[in-house]
């Protein structure tokens, strides 16, 4: 049916929409690029900065590990040099021998770092030993004290020199052949015994509980991104993110549990470097070699140079302690950055979003404003030339036209003639309406409105036209219950409805014409839609209507719809197609919509 | 009613000038002179009684409208404007006199076989309309004499409204004089009297 809103050709908010697209794709590729430019300098910088932290971290931790040893290394020595002990070796009587005992247990008691304090004589027999009992040391009884020949530790040692010092693999504690429960990561620092006379006599042996220095590492890694492992030489975990591969090394069923056999890759890297930092797997590693071995022997530099095939051999072992961030950690790291990122690139392209709309509007409303005044400059030029030209043009029409008539009277009764004349009356007549529809589309429109019903100048127009219709059967109907009365020129409003009707009476015969009245926006507006249900318009017609000198008749100038345009629009309205529309299975033709301010002049 | 008029026109193109004299008799009409601007309009009217004129508006010397002005000064006659202008101005200036007709160029037999008859029947309506208001004007005054007459009547001899009228009609009668002569003669007599009154 009729109702409802008209669907409009709104070419001009078309071309605002692709000027805004083209806009705010250009302007958002830029920032596009600008923010990733920003967020990969910003994860860079993130990056650096996280490597320092991590290399800072390993580094003290490193540094911790060593002077941790050191500290143990000088209990050591100064057990192993005391007095006490001297003094046993020179006489061993139960008194030297409690003495040394109860210095034992003292240091045990004070220091709580130290699972097992030795004295083992020259045979590997002990000869005074405190077991640290989880915080009583007890001193062990002379009968329950055990030979230790044939421990490795005991072997190493004895090749020692005087002030060097053997230092085991770190491990867990093994009583009895089996591994001690809950289980104590240790490790055993000894140092040879000799006496006055320079006679080995022995060794004095700590077994340092390892756990604390592990709690102090993972203490320390707390708040770190990363997780902190410290690795023995085969790729084991002493310390690790997950207690069960912990000591694998130490179990026969455990054997493939390594960081080596997870992160082979990354394993041969920790292996060619001391110190370094890489990335693999995603994942970033920091890590530093620590060499409790050479670490006191360093130590011990300041004393008389030290040889010995075992300490050299033992300078070897080493413990990587590695910094691991894993992947999901190191994308976690760059997250708020990605996240601030695209807030702000969000709010940008919104802002962007209403830049790109002004400036399309504005640069659719310069085009549009451009276009006007060009064509307002070329209707006053044309109205210019029409103004002189009309009077001459009537003038010279006039001549004519007597002329013509003054020889009709002359001709006699030739009938050829009279047709010829005929012919040239029709040109002249052509003539004269063309100069008249051109003169009407080029003066200036100067409204003088008056209070008219639209209803009933449609009406009357409407009857005019039927006055002069040779075929008979055109229907005409008026629909809508809008207020049509208007404050409008009545001739202008009148010849527009005239130019329509005109229109719609040439395209078929008989013509079914529709006007039909309805309030629009803003409120004071009528629109008048003016159907009919003839051929109706091609694309090309649809497009050209408006346009001057356009016609599809072989009559008329093509100014029509011209004219009534810059009618409608001289009353502060404006004019233009809707899309036609079906109604049953009748097709539709053309569909004018005039919208037009009830008062504006 | 309006067959065979005798016109007058005036345009400043020969060729239009020659087109009046040739067309007009065929439609029935006389052309008494076909002048070549205003002047010669006026001299030409002024010289004969016209039924019609028809004229350009823009001439050298005098224009259209400015003859047609002097024209129906001298005898109120029809006037048809023929212009090429077609400018507000100009119709309003035309509005102003006995102007029946605008015609704008170009025009032809056709248009002129309706409009000179038109334009005379419209200008006789005028002026019998003109006559029938002067005469209504007459009976008007006429009406105040009589009563002022009446009034004297009744004053002098004494008779009442109804009886004054009637002597005054009887008079009428008699003496086959209208009735407002009485009523002057009247009023004459007592303006006299009052002349000779102490």
């Amino acid at each position: 049916m009729f109702s409802g809103k008209p669907k409009l050709f709104d070419f001009p908010q078309r071309g605002v929409a692709v000027r805004f697209a083209l806009i705010f794709a250009a302007m958002l590729g830029i920032s596009a690029a600008v923010a990733a430019a920003l967020y990969l300098v910003e994860v860079r910088l993130q990056t650096a900065a996280l490597r320092n932290s991590q290399r800072q971290h390993v580094d003290a931790q490193a540094d911790f590990v060593a002077a941790d040893l050191k500290l143990v290394a000088s209990d050591l020595m100064i057990l192993a040099e005391g007095k006490t002990l001297a003094a046993l070796l020179a006489d061993r009587t139960s008194d030297s021998r409690s003495n040394l005992a109860e210095e034992f247990r003292l240091v045990a008691q004070q220091k709580r770092l130290y699972d097992q304090l030795r004295f083992l004589d020259d045979q590997g027999q002990e000869a005074v030993r405190v077991n640290f009992q989880g915080g009583e040391p007890l001193i062990v009884a002379e009968n329950n004290l055990q030979s230790k020949r044939d421990r490795y530790y005991f072997q190493q040692t004895s090749q020692l020199g005087k002030g060097e010092i053997y230092i085991s693999p770190f491990d867990l504690n093994v009583e009895n052949g089996q591994i001690e429960q809950p289980s104590k990561p240790t490790i055993r620092l000894a140092t040879p015994v000799f006496d006055s006379l320079g006679q080995r006599r022995g060794m004095v042996i700590i077994n340092y509980l390892g756990t604390n220095l592990l709690k102090q590492l993972e203490r320390a890694a707390a708040n770190q991104p990363g997780h902190i492992m410290l690795l023995n030489s085969d790729g084991f975990w002493l310390l690790g993110p997950e207690p069960q591969k912990q000591w694998a090394f130490m179990y026969s069923n455990r054997q493939e549990l390594s960081f080596a056999a997870e992160f082979p890759k990354a394993w041969a890297q920790l292996c060619i470097a001391d110190r370094g930092q890489f990335r693999s797997r995603g994942g970033q590693f920091t890590f530093s070699t620590v060499y409790p071995a050479r670490q006191l022997r360093d130590r011990s530099a300041t004393r008389p140079p030290v040889a010995g095939g075992a300490a050299a051999a033992d300078s070897d072992y080493a413990w990587k302690l590695v910094s691991y961030i894993p992947p999901d950690r190191m994308a976690a790291q760059t997250r708020p950055a990605l996240a601030n990122i695209l807030w702000l690139l969000g709010a940008v392209t919104l802002l962007l979003g209403g830049v790109s709309w002004f400036l399309a509007r504005s640069l659719v409303a310069q085009r549009e404003a451009r276009q006007r005044l060009i064509e307002q400059q070329r209707l006053a030029a044309i109205g210019a030339a029409m103004t002189a030209l009309s009077h001459e043009s009537r003038n010279a029409l006039q001549r004519s036209q007597s002329g013509l008539e003054m020889l009709a009277r002359r001709l006699g009764d030739n009938p050829q003639l009279h047709e010829l004349l005929a012919e040239i009356q029709d040109a002249q007549y052509h003539l004269r309406d063309l100069y008249e529809e051109v003169r009407d589309w080029a003066v200036p429109v100067q409204p003088r409105p008056e209070e008219v019903d639209l209803r009933q100048l449609a009406q009357s127009v409407w009857q005019q036209l039927q006055q002069q219709r040779t075929s008979p059967g055109d229907a005409f109907q008026l629909r809508g219950e809008a207020d049509t009365i208007c404050h409008v020129d009545r001739r202008m409003m009148g010849q527009v409805l005239r130019n329509l009707f005109e229109n719609a009476l040439a395209a078929a015969a008989p013509a079914e014409v529709t006007v039909e009245f309805q309030d629009a926006a803003p409120p004071g507006t009528l629109r008048l839609i003016i159907a009919d249900w003839g051929p109706g318009l091609d694309d090309e017609q649809r497009l050209r209507l408006f346009e001057p000198f356009y016609t599809t008749k072989t009559h008329g100038t093509g100014l029509g719809m011209a004219i009534s345009r810059r009618l409608v629009e001289a009353h502060g309205g404006r004019i233009f197609l809707a899309e036609s529309e079906s109604e049953g299975n009748r097709a539709a033709g053309a569909r004018v919509v005039i919208e037009l301010p009830r008062r504006s002049l | 009613m309006s067959a065979g008029l005798k016109i007058a026109v005036a345009d400043d193109e020969a060729l239009i000038r020659r087109y009046f004299v040739d067309i007009l008799p065929d439609l029935g009409h006389q052309v008494l002179a076909a002048a070549a601007d205003g002047r010669q309009l006026v001299e030409a009217c002024t010289s004969m009684p016209v039924d019609l004129v028809i004229t350009d508006i823009r001439m050298p010397e005098m224009d259209g409208i400015e003859a047609a002005v002097e024209i129906c000064l001298q005898c109120p006659t029809p006037i048809i404007l023929v212009s090429g202008y077609h400018d507000e101005d100009l119709i309003q200036r035309a509005g102003q006199t006995h102007i029946m007709a605008y015609l704008v160029k170009p025009i032809e037999k056709a248009d002129l076989a309706t409009a000179i008859p038109l334009a005379r029947q419209r200008f006789e309506q005028i002026q019998q309309l003109e006559v029938e208001t002067g005469r209504l004007r007459q009976s008007l005054e006429d009406r105040k004499l009589i009563e002022k007459a009446k009034g004297l009547l009744m004053k002098g001899t004494g008779l009442g409204e109804e009886e004054a009228f009637r002597s005054m009609q009887t008079i009428s009668n008699n003496k086959n004089q209208k009735l407002v002569e009485i009523a002057r003669q009247i009023l004459a007599a007592e303006s006299t009297i009052d002349h000779f009154r102490p």
